[in-house]
């Protein structure tokens, strides 16, 4: 079977660099709360956000007006919010160890919600990334959590199309990934600006919204690389992956890290040349699982999971893994999810015996869409 | 070895499948558009017609003949929508897949009997002055057709006068589903063609509609009750009125003209969609010749049987769709793959 033997020569290119025994004494044992992820039952016709457990067993469904995100978890609060897919019109505060719906938000005038949404660490804001879509301007909505979710202002998101936001370590700066495509509710999800889009990763004071940072890639192709999803890297790096918006033949790197630091630029992650194909000019989710010194990055329409190593940013191998897109940090490493129902550990530090006893689950009927979460215990 | 001319018959075959796969993908709007104007769009409206007449029906019966206990007169009407609905029910994109439309209409397969246990509630209890607002936001089991169908093919009269041990009055709820499968239906019809998705994303979410209904039809429909260990005739959908299998004849109809206008109708002259029709069609008449329910049939000799191989027959016809048809129209059937974000 394919994924066992990608996997046995992704465990072999581990240890052969010694990282092998470093990995299972480390392992995220507070990371056994479960999973929330955004899915589709096929049987009901219905949007869902769900609860897993660590067992991977469903402990509840909510089902959504439609088709949902992202989600985020309250710091210290029993709550988490399910957003809608972009043009979205709602967002769902719910209850996280009942499922209940608790608030519902919808979008400010001339607003819609963009799929992503990210909490301060004490729990009192919230941001969304927003579109204003008669300027085609990207906007970060501010919201009160404390006053029940209310929409207190909104700034700018320095750029067009902003996709996922993340809070920086530093518990102020907001990283946004500006996807640089305009969009319009009258059209749909069509792409209104391909020939001049500029996709950028901005950082943001979130205390008053000042752009206190802003990357670009370089060259005009480069510039086709939509910039849609993060993940925080350890010394203040961020990892982006990208999606390529046009089909020209070129074979682009897509997934790229900042250092955080005004003034440089993207570093592309190595990859080598025949996966770089196989990518098919689109990521899906990014996660970084320091613990386990992996950084992951999905491509549903490749059918496959990349690894790299966080200290060397080394290419590690990669998972098949076909239609999946859902990433979240596992007891010991990466938990991914597809489209026809199936979660498995990808735990790339497995060997042997342990390996066999593959954490994994297909749900029948199930869909699991593009975003999970890890929870903590 | 085999004959020269099966040899031969199957090299033609391959090349004109290799033809056929190199070939222009379909015009994909026209192809959505069509199968909206022809199929989908036709049969949310027939639906709305017949859940407005069993509305009006359900009215009718509880204010002239409610205390009499005969229900011929509603219950044919419930068929008819219940038909309509099952025409549309493999159809999982779009508006049905917003608000729960899907699961409001028909809340099934229910293994933990839900509905039974929402519905014993609801009859404990005085029905309120507002039910027919409300019944919208409760639980989506009290909703649809399954909760319906408890109130007309059951002993008890659908009457206006609450029967003995009960306080809710089986006439007043029983005019607020059909109220609420009326407004559903409505809404259905008047959604209009998705204009939320490109139309290749549109025909592959039909392509997976097809898929998901052949599926979810010889697994769940059939397969479970009729299951070679443990057959459970409560599991077959619609058990109560004796229309399980009725079910299936209509789904399987639908499904085959499904598949007629994805394949041939898409301009793909390919001679194997006629195989792949002629097995449609040969479940259709399988499924007529065991009789509309379910629940008698396995109780027969030979039933289980019978309703393992049709399960296996469409199983078949999934596993070749599901096999050709992203190629042949250059569309893909994941999830995430398919239209991302």
């Amino acid at each position: 079977m394919a994924v066992r033997i990608d996997r046995r020569a992704f465990n072999a290119s581990l240890l052969a660099l010694g990282l092998g025994a470093m990995l299972p004494g480390n392992t995220r044992a507070e990371s056994t709360a479960g999973f929330l992820s955004t899915g589709y039952d096929k049987i009901r016709a219905r949007h869902l956000i769900s609860r897993l457990g660590a067992d991977l067993d469903i402990r509840w469904d909510l089902a959504l007006p439609a088709r949902g995100h992202d989600v985020a978890v309250r710091p210290a609060h029993d709550e988490g919010i399910v957003v809608a897919r972009r043009p979205g019109r709602f967002a769902i505060v719910f209850d996280l160890e009942r499922g209940e719906e608790r608030r519902r938000l919808t979008p400010a005038t001339g607003r819609h919600f963009y799929g992503h949404a990210v909490y301060s660490p004490d729990g009192k804001t919230m941001w969304m990334t927003e579109n204003d879509f008669d300027a085609g301007r990207g906007v970060i909505g501010v919201y009160d959590v404390t006053a029940g979710y209310k929409r207190i202002g909104e700034f700018s998101s320095g750029g067009t199309g902003p996709h996922e936001l993340l809070m920086k370590d530093d518990g102020r700066t907001l990283t946004v990934a500006n996807g640089g495509i305009r969009t319009h509710p009258d059209s749909g999800r069509e792409k209104l600006n391909i020939g001049s889009m500029r996709p950028s990763l901005a950082y943001i004071d979130s205390t008053d919204g000042t752009l206190t940072g802003e990357v670009f890639f370089d060259t005009p192709r480069m510039q086709k690389l939509s910039i849609r999803h993060m993940a925080l890297l350890p010394g203040g790096r961020i990892a982006v992956g990208c999606q390529d918006q046009i089909s020209d033949g070129a074979i682009l790197p897509l997934v790229h890290v900042h250092d955080g630091v005004d003034g440089t630029s993207f570093k592309a992650l190595p990859v080598p040349g025949i996966m770089l194909d196989r990518f098919s000019g689109y990521c899906g989710s990014v996660v970084s699982a320091p613990e386990s010194n992996v950084l992951a990055v999905s491509s549903p329409r490749g059918g496959l999971v990349g690894f790299w190593s966080l200290s060397d940013q080394a290419w590690r191998g990669h998972v098949d893994f076909a239609d999946g897109c859902g990433l979240a940090l596992s007891r010991d490493g990466i938990m991914a999810s597809s489209g026809s129902g199936r979660l498995e550990d990808l735990t790339p530090m497995k060997t042997g015996a342990a390996m066999l006893e593959a954490h994994a689950r297909r749900h029948t009927f199930r869909q699991w869409d593009n975003h999970m979460l890890a929870l903590g215990a | 070895m085999r004959h020269p001319l099966v040899l031969a018959f199957a090299t033609a075959a391959c090349i004109q499948l290799s033809l056929a796969a190199a070939a222009d993908p379909p015009d994909y709007k026209a192809l959505q558009s069509a199968i909206y104007d022809h199929q989908i769009g036709p049969g949310y409206a027939l639906f709305a017609d017949k859940a407005h007449i069993l509305d009006y029906e359900t009215i009718r019966h509880c204010k002239n003949t409610g205390d009499a206990p005969d229900m011929l007169a509603v219950r044919s009407k419930f068929h008819e929508a219940l038909d309509a609905w099952q025409a549309v029910q493999h159809i999982r994109h779009g508006a049905v897949a917003e608000n729960d439309r899907h699961a409001r209409l028909q809340f099934w397969p229910d293994k933990r009997g839900i509905t039974e246990r929402h519905m014993r509630k609801i009859l404990a209890e005085p029905a309120s002055d507002t039910l027919k607002d409300d019944i919208a936001a409760s639980s989506v089991a009290t909703q649809g057709f399954p909760a319906l169908e408890r109130l007309l093919f059951s002993d008890i009269a659908l009457s206006r006068r609450a029967a003995p041990g009960e306080k809710a009055v089986r006439c007043r709820i029983a005019e607020a589903i059909t109220h609420n499968i009326a407004a559903i239906a409505h809404e259905l019809k008047a959604s209009g063609q998705p204009t939320n998705v490109d139309p290749k994303a549109g025909v592959a979410d039909i392509l997976s509609d097809l898929v998901t209904g052949l599926e979810f039809i010889q697994s769940l429909k059939l397969k479970l009750p009729a299951d070679k260990e443990h057959p459970r005739a409560h599991l077959f959908e619609n058990w109560r009125s004796g229309r399980s299998l009725r079910n299936v004849e209509i789904n399987i109809r639908a499904l085959r003209e499904l598949y007629k206008r994805l394949a041939i109708d898409a301009g793909d002259d390919d001679p194997r969609h006629q195989l792949i029709l002629d097995q449609f069609q040969q479940a259709e008449d399988n499924v007529r010749a065991m009789g509309e329910n379910g629940k008698s049939l396995l109780s027969e000799d030979k039933g289980p049987v019978r309703i393992r191989a049709l399960a296996g027959t469409l199983e078949s016809l999934r596993d070749q769709i599901a096999g050709t048809m992203p190629d042949r129209l250059k569309v893909n059937l994941g999830f995430n793959s398919l239209d991302g974000d």
